[in-house]
């Protein structure tokens, strides 16, 4: 009887946690905080503020702060374009529904993704972004790096 | 002749545990899957729900660091990991953050394994003790960042604004060690009661001051590199 109290106790110490979290998750889904697809807009209709650095892997950098609309990643990178400082060329990747970086051209040099095991890869505030660039929304004082390394 | 096997043991099991953090870390470097398409909206920021990293990584092999091994361990293991896999991969501003972080999840580790929590009937306390420390730990990364002074306001505002930031990673290091711990920890645990002897090695009392003391004293190098 003691037993079969004590496994109950284990199983419903494992049981609640667990539904509590899923509870959580649905929850967030029906209230809108939690969805599934990336929204067409900030929630904040306001310029946003950011830092686009890009490091071209050679030594150069090149560093610029702008302030548009409602924006990825991934425009930011296309307004940067806009200015005429560099030349993006990109393509819409099938396989993960997304925009890539085909290549960045900087002082009439072009740095092409995945030439020699280099690759376009990002970071927002230092930290690492394996999501596509044109599915994170930047937010106010990001810092967007840009990087051209080997991996 | 006792100490000096249980020592060789004990380097041993400890070398493994920072070969097998390290091979692991460098080798998901880059190599991690995009996160699925889920998104949260907290305090008018929407951002993806989870930001993939290799947190889960070193966090586990700190905790069986403190669970297997203890004492000076506890720090060494957690702290070589990252310094060998940091000379590939490469690391941030707020090193001493998350260096002290991991340190404190392996001081975890050590504390169930003093206190005889590491049994069967203790894994759902063992489970929720881990997800303590990681919160712990992001609670404490974060507070770095924000102390850091880039990209955010001394101000109520700018720390909620850098928590907020931080949140896709804090749900994916708890998601992720959860997991972990799940399928590394658990099983060592029923192995260690039921199957294989786990060597319980011996630790004197300085050797626990300085354990309790080594995260302490990095916490407070953390916070110093970024004020003074």
């Amino acid at each position: 009887m003691e037993q079969k109290k004590g496994s109950l106790i284990f199983a419903l110490k494992i049981i609640i946690p667990l539904l509590l979290v899923i509870s959580l998750f649905i929850g967030g889904i029906s209230t809108g905080i939690i969805t599934f697809e990336p929204p067409k807009n900030n929630i904040k209709a306001e310029p946003i503020n950011a830092t686009i650095i890009i490091d071209f892997g050679d030594g150069l950098t090149y560093s610029k702060d702008m302030t548009i609309n409602n924006s990825t990643v991934f425009n930011f990178l296309i307004d940067v374009q806009k200015i005429g400082d560099i030349s993006v060329e990109t393509y819409y990747n099938e396989q993960i529904g997304g925009y890539e970086i085909k290549s960045i051209t900087y002082l009439e040099k072009r740095y092409i993704h995945g030439q020699d095991g280099y690759w376009w890869l990002f970071y927002i505030n230092d930290q690492f972004a394996t999501t596509g660039a044109d599915k994170i929304y930047v937010n106010n004082n990001d810092s967007i790096k840009w990087k051209y390394e080997k991996f | 002749m006792k100490n000096i096997s249980e020592n060789k043991n004990r380097i041993k099991i400890g070398i493994l545990l920072i070969a097998i953090g390290s091979i692991v870390r460098i080798m998901l470097h880059n190599n991690l899957p995009s996160p699925p398409l889920i998104y949260i909206t907290i305090n008018g920021l929407t951002q993806p729900m989870f930001m993939f990293d290799l947190f889960f990584v070193v966090a586990i092999i700190s905790i069986i660091s403190g669970i297997i091994l203890g004492g000076y361990y506890t720090f060494i293991i957690p702290i070589s990991t990252m310094i060998i896999s940091d000379i590939v991969i490469g690391n941030n501003w707020i090193i001493l953050f998350t260096w002290s972080g991991f340190v404190i999840l392996g001081l975890i580790g050590y504390f169930l394994k003093s206190k005889n929590k590491v049994s069967v009937k203790h894994i759902p306390g063992v489970l929720g003790l881990g997800i303590g420390g990681i919160l712990l730990y992001d609670l404490w990364t974060n507070f770095g960042t924000w102390l850091g002074g880039w990209g955010y306001t001394y101000t109520w505002a700018g720390l909620t604004l850098c928590y907020t930031k931080a949140l896709p990673f804090m749900l994916w290091h708890l998601l992720s060690t959860t997991i972990a711990m799940i399928i590394v920890l658990v099983p060592i645990i029923y192995l260690k009661e039921h199957k294989v002897t786990i060597p319980d090695f011996n630790i004197t009392q300085i050797e626990k001051r300085i354990t309790i003391a080594a995260p302490v004293l990095l916490m407070v190098l953390a916070v110093l590199s970024l004020i003074v």
